[in-house]
């Protein structure tokens, strides 16, 4: 035997370890094994480079693949523990093949369907001789709430410009359409994202393989919003629900991978019939809203929806073309499955094609026929809405026929003939399967749906994205695309390499306006970045506290420590907390027991836990604009387990631990933020809202801890504690080299400009940030002035006023009266000058018919 | 008759709106019974953007757009119109209901199709069982429509108790038919979630009263404020309105602004505003026979 075909056979045997038991879970079409056990040929050289990985290679790879997801923040709900599986994402390290030839075929008839539905939708906005000639039923288009009666007549020879089609193979191996997204296409951001991350956890397979690069795709997709423009440097939004929808995870990621600024309705205003975003520098004209908002509820006057905001005026301006909205609005009427029935007979009649993709079968329920066949069929079949919507991690509710019985079975059926006309039963199809790699290094067979994504291209035709979204089911029979079971990405395979790589980098470069100060920084997202400075650093003086006290308690030196005074540190922080627990001043269990408490219970108020989740909730606000490293270095405090699993028992030695830990990360935040960010105004808020949060924590510590009604003489033990909270111990000791004393405490903390700890370097840099702020003037805004009048307080103070003995403390103590004031008042005042047009609360109202006078 | 209508409609705010976006239905259709004459709509503070046009529905609409910042809106609508006599025809030789239901679902005429527009649930109109079997009531197995309609009208009339203030906004319509009161668009809405249980177009028409009635005509209940009834379907006849506030067909003493789905399709003003904080609003309607 020579030793090439020993490392064969032994290839050979690590193969058929990996497929063991797989040929007998196929029951009909694998994308992987023909029926007679044959490695289908688009898969054989994949899976000798996946055998040739070795156990550890592919364990390797798979780590790869899950760190890369893990940074990229992918989950169904950003503010979720990452650690909850229901909201976290799961990539298969297997993708789906298939081969160029299959994809080309496929690809026709998913671009047919684009065709088909953007004909239909501009048909029923526009002279409706569907509804007039009988090819579509009037129930199908007029009962449901989908239908955007404003819109009907205005401008839109593209209706369709992007849309998702669920397609599976069925076990026979044909494909059919599972449901149209034909409203918003959701889900772009998740391809991207798990592309990434696979192809760099298998890259050499990746390149061998010559999958297809997704960018050229998206490059289409803006030549094509730059056609409906007509021109190429139009300003485009793109409109999301916000980090509350399980889906902004892709929003966001697709809005930073186009280049696209990502709003929220309040980021927008219709002003002149022109819709505008709102910056830090005034209004800046939108040209066009490429939305992910649904259109019901998208315009609170026109197209209203309980419970959503949206951007009122929008209908009225899009009617008069001042804005290109992409989808159209109302393109919710042949959403889901509202064309099944239909499809086949519209396509001859408005294409003259045969429809080469089959629907899944689906019976509306808005006729008598329907309704009688649903019944007789009701074991069979599955119900629901006919315009749902059916995202990952949003997943339109069904009811299953079979599991129907006496009550609620008699329900259904009374309610069936009122309110079938908005309901469509479906036949469940079954799947074909594709390999899956699972725990114990095997492959098994798992059925599977993808969504696919087509975008409208420049010359008015479909171009269809080379992967998708393909989702696992958990189950062999499907009627929608499934949830739950995880994901995979699809490569489409070629047996050269593409001819020429585009990147998507080239179409945004073509003009490039020279811009340092980014003053199109949106208004709320200024507001979430002066947020997140104060959060961070609310947490930083939390964390120094209870690291404080606990060491103390730990140290065994009883009898420097006065166990009233950790009392008092405590309460400065625990007070705005709520109640106080009672706390024996000599017992230091319970000591502990209180700042474990403090750190680790989730829901109390200004608790760490809490200033933590604010900082993680700000900074997934504002990750495009601080750096990566920053936003990891503030994941990784928020997705560190330990803080959310508190030892039992309590053990301070690890809660101190922690605390460092914490500690060190948020130095590190400040670091990356003052190392790695330009100076700009994101920067400058973010940086403000630091100064202002440390100024009233130092100014609130001092007060507390030097209250001339407790205090006649301030000990050694309380300034060394206060230096050290203040984190300016060492520069004590560098210069004093002496017991703390109160005079040069005070002017470290208070009065010394050179010291970033000190209240007065808070206050200067303030100053300096406010005065280079847009907007500002020769002359001094409200803000600056406060600024300028407690600076110039703290500057005129003389120590000696403040140390004086008898009145010393009660100077010191109006100084940071004022300050106390002056500081919330300062915040305040940034927030009503620089983000109340982002803050404004909206109102609907109606005034009906009867309301009297 | 001529009519002359004064719809008055005030807001005043807590604090400065900063903007506000209004649609508005305030000027009367015109449709084969009516003309109107004239129609003025004076807003102030004045609108920066004030565009007038038809809706879906063929109502005269103003979309209108107030961006000075305001802590008092004053909106006031002056019509004047002519209502004619309508032709309502003998309700028995109407056709039966059912034919009626078949003409939406087969037919596919101008008509027809207007009439499916409102003969499915609308967002205001969602019916349940309830009100589905008490409007059956008035429908046995081949009653003429308008028979039928009338009948429910009276109905909704004796059974239903009118009070102000009972109701807003957002009572859904199976809850006014639980407490059995309600004022005139809570009457039509039930009467209209029922007859599109039924598969039966039937219309949300808003509108006014005669304030004054002619001499020996007594007032009706409805007319200091504006005023909301339905209108059904007769294939042959055309929309024949019903009121079921005052258990009547209406004549020559409706003024009708617009019709629609429901409420939501034809208030007479809605509007989003920023700012502002509480608002109150003062509405008065005064319609006098001037001719």
């Amino acid at each position: 035997m020579t030793a090439s075909s020993a490392l064969a056979g032994a290839a050979t045997a690590e193969l058929e370890r990996l497929l063991d038991g797989y040929a007998d879970s196929v029951g009909g079409h694998d994308e992987l094994m023909e029926p007679g056990g044959r490695i289908r040929p688009a898969w054989r050289s994949f899976l000798d480079g996946f055998t040739a990985l070795g156990e550890h290679g592919r364990a390797g790879a798979a780590d790869a693949t899950k760190r890369s997801l893990r940074e990229s923040g992918i989950a169904f709900n950003v503010y979720a523990d990452p650690d909850d599986r229901a909201h976290a994402w799961r990539l298969d390290l297997l993708p789906v093949l298939i081969a160029e030839g299959e994809w080309a075929r496929l690809s026709e008839g998913l671009a047919q369907r684009a065709r088909l539905l953007d004909a239909v939708l501009v048909e029923l906005y526009g002279e409706r001789r569907l509804l007039h000639e009988g090819r579509l039923p009037p129930g199908l288009v007029l009962a449901g709430d989908d239908y955007a009666r404003p819109c009907v007549g205005s401008p839109a020879e593209a209706r369709l410009v992007t849309y998702a089609c669920d397609i599976a193979r069925t076990a026979d191996g044909g494909w059919v359409v599972l449901a149209d997204q034909a409203d918003t296409a959701v889900g772009n951001g998740y391809v991207l994202a798990g592309r990434v991350a696979l192809s760099h956890g298998l890259a050499d397979l990746f390149t061998d393989s010559h999958a297809r690069r997704l960018a050229s795709y998206y490059l289409r997709h803006q030549e094509a919003l730059q056609a409906i423009v007509g021109r190429d440097d139009g300003r485009v939004v793109m409109l999301s629900p916000g980090p509350d929808a399980p889906s902004y995870f892709s929003h966001a990621y697709l809005a930073r991978y186009l280049g696209y600024t990502l709003v929220e309705a309040a980021d927008l205003t219709v002003r002149d019939s022109q819709v505008f975003v709102k910056t830090l520098d005034g209004l800046q004209r939108v040209d066009v809203v490429a939305r992910k908002l649904p259109s019901r509820g998208i315009d609170p006057l026109q197209l209203p929806a309980p419970g959503v905001m949206g951007v009122p005026g929008l209908v009225q301006a899009a009617r008069a073309g001042r804005v290109t909205v992409a989808n159209a609005l109302g393109n919710g009427v042949v959403q889901h499955r509202v064309l099944a029935p239909f499809a086949a007979e519209l396509c001859k009649a408005l294409l003259g094609e045969e429809l080469r993709i089959a629907d899944a079968p689906a019976i509306w329920l808005g006729s008598d026929a329907g309704r009688a066949e649903a019944v007789q069929r009701l074991a069979e079949l599955e119900f629901g809405p006919l315009t749902a919507r059916n995202d990952p991690g949003d997943v339109a509710g069904r009811i299953v026929g079979a599991s129907l019985a006496g009550a609620a079975r008699a329900r259904f059926l009374e309610r069936l003939p009122r309110d079938g006309v908005r309901m469509i039963a479906q036949e469940p199809v079954s799947l074909a399967t594709t390999p899956a790699y699972e725990g114990g290094d095997r492959i098994r067979p798992a059925p599977y749906a993808i969504r696919c994504f087509l975008t409208r291209t420049g010359d008015g035709g479909f171009s269809v994205l080379p992967g998708g979204l393909v989702r696992m089911a958990g189950s062999a029979q499907t009627t929608v695309l499934p949830n739950g079971h995880g994901s995979k990405d699809l490569w489409v395979t070629a047996a050269r390499p593409e001819a020429q790589v585009v990147s998507i980098l080239r179409g945004s470069m073509r003009e490039v306006h020279l811009r340092r100060t980014g003053r199109d920084l949106l208004s709320r997202t200024a507001d979430n970045l002066f947020w997140l400075g104060r959060y961070a650093e609310r947490a930083e003086m939390t964390m120094r506290l209870l690291r404080s006290v606990l060491t103390r308690a730990l140290e065994d030196r009883a009898p420097e420590v006065d166990p009233a005074l950790l009392r008092r540190v405590l309460a400065v922080e625990m007070e705005r907390g709520g109640e106080l627990p009672v706390l024996p001043s000599d017992d230091r269990n319970a000591l502990e027991d209180v700042v474990t408490l403090h750190m680790y219970e989730p829901s109390r108020p200004y608790g760490l836990r809490d200033s933590l989740a604010s900082v993680n909730r700000t900074a997934t606000r504002v990750r495009d604009q601080i750096s990566h490293d920053a936003w990891r270095m503030l994941n990784a405090l928020h997705t560190d387990p330990r803080w959310r699993k508190p030892p039992r028992p309590l053990r301070a030695g690890q809660a101190l631990d922690l605390l460092d830990d914490g500690i060190r990360r948020l130095n590190a935040f400040a670091g990356t933020e003052a190392e790695n960010m330009t100076r700009n105004f994101a920067w400058r808020f973010l940086e403000m809202g630091r100064r202002v949060q440390r100024a009233s924590s130092l100014v609130g510590l001092v007060r507390e801890l030097l209250d001339p009604a407790d205090v006649a003489e301030p000990g050694h033990d309380l300034l060394r504690l206060l230096l050290e909270l203040g984190d300016s111990f060492m520069t004590y000791r560098s210069r004093y080299v002496m017991t703390p004393l109160l005079a040069p405490v005070l002017d470290l903390l208070l009065l010394d400009e050179s010291n970033p700890r000190a209240l007065a370097f808070q206050l200067k840099e303030l100053d300096a940030h406010l005065a280079l702020l847009p907007g500002a003037g020769p002359h001094r805004s409200v803000e600056q002035r406060l600024v300028l009048r407690l600076l110039t307080e703290v500057r005129l103070t003389q120590l000696d006023a403040l140390t004086e003995d008898g009145r010393g403390l009660s100077a010191l103590s109006g100084l940071l009266q004022r300050m106390a004031t002056g500081l919330p008042e300062l915040s305040a005042l940034i927030t009503t000058n620089h983000f109340a047009h982002a803050e404004a609360p909206m109102t609907t109202f109606a005034t009906l018919a009867t309301e009297e006078a | 008759m001529i009519l002359e209508v004064r719809h008055r409609t005030t807001y005043r705010y807590n604090s400065n709106v900063s903007i506000s976006h209004h649609l508005a239905h305030l000027t009367p259709r015109g449709c084969p019974w009516q003309r109107c004459r004239t129609s003025v709509l004076d807003v102030s503070p004045a609108p920066s953007i004030r565009d007038s046009g038809t809706d879906y529905f063929g109502n005269p609409v103003t979309t209108m757009t107030v961006q000075q910042p305001h802590k008092l809106l004053d909106i006031v609508a002056v019509s004047v119109v002519d209502v004619g006599r309508r032709a309502v025809p003998d309700a028995v030789s109407t056709p039966a209901w059912e034919e009626v239901r078949e003409a939406v679902r087969e037919s596919r005429d101008a008509e027809a199709l207007e009439a499916a527009d409102v003969a499915f649930a609308s967002p205001a109109t969602q019916a349940d069982r309830a009100i589905e079997e008490w409007t059956r009531l008035s429908f046995p197995p081949g009653r003429p429509i308008l028979e039928a309609a009338v009948d429910l009208t009276t109905r909704i009339h004796r059974e239903f108790a009118y009070r102000s203030g009972s109701t807003d906004v957002a009572t859904p319509v199976t809850e006014a038919f639980v407490q059995r009161r309600g004022v005139c668009q809570d009457f039509t809405l039930i009467a209209l979630a029922g007859l599109r249980c039924l598969g039966l177009p039937a219309r949300y028409v808003s509108g006014y009263l005669l304030t004054r009635p002619a001499p020996g005509r007594p007032k009706l209940v409805g007319a200091d404020a504006s005023h909301a009834w339905f209108g059904i379907w007769v294939p042959g006849s055309g929309w024949i309105d019903l009121d079921p506030t005052n258990d009547l067909v209406v004549g020559d003493e409706h003024v009708t602004l617009a019709w629609g789905r429901d409420y939501g399709d034809v208030t007479p003003i809605c509007g989003v505003m920023f700012g502002g904080g509480e608002h109150k609003v003062t509405v008065g309607v005064d319609t006098n026979v001037i001719g």
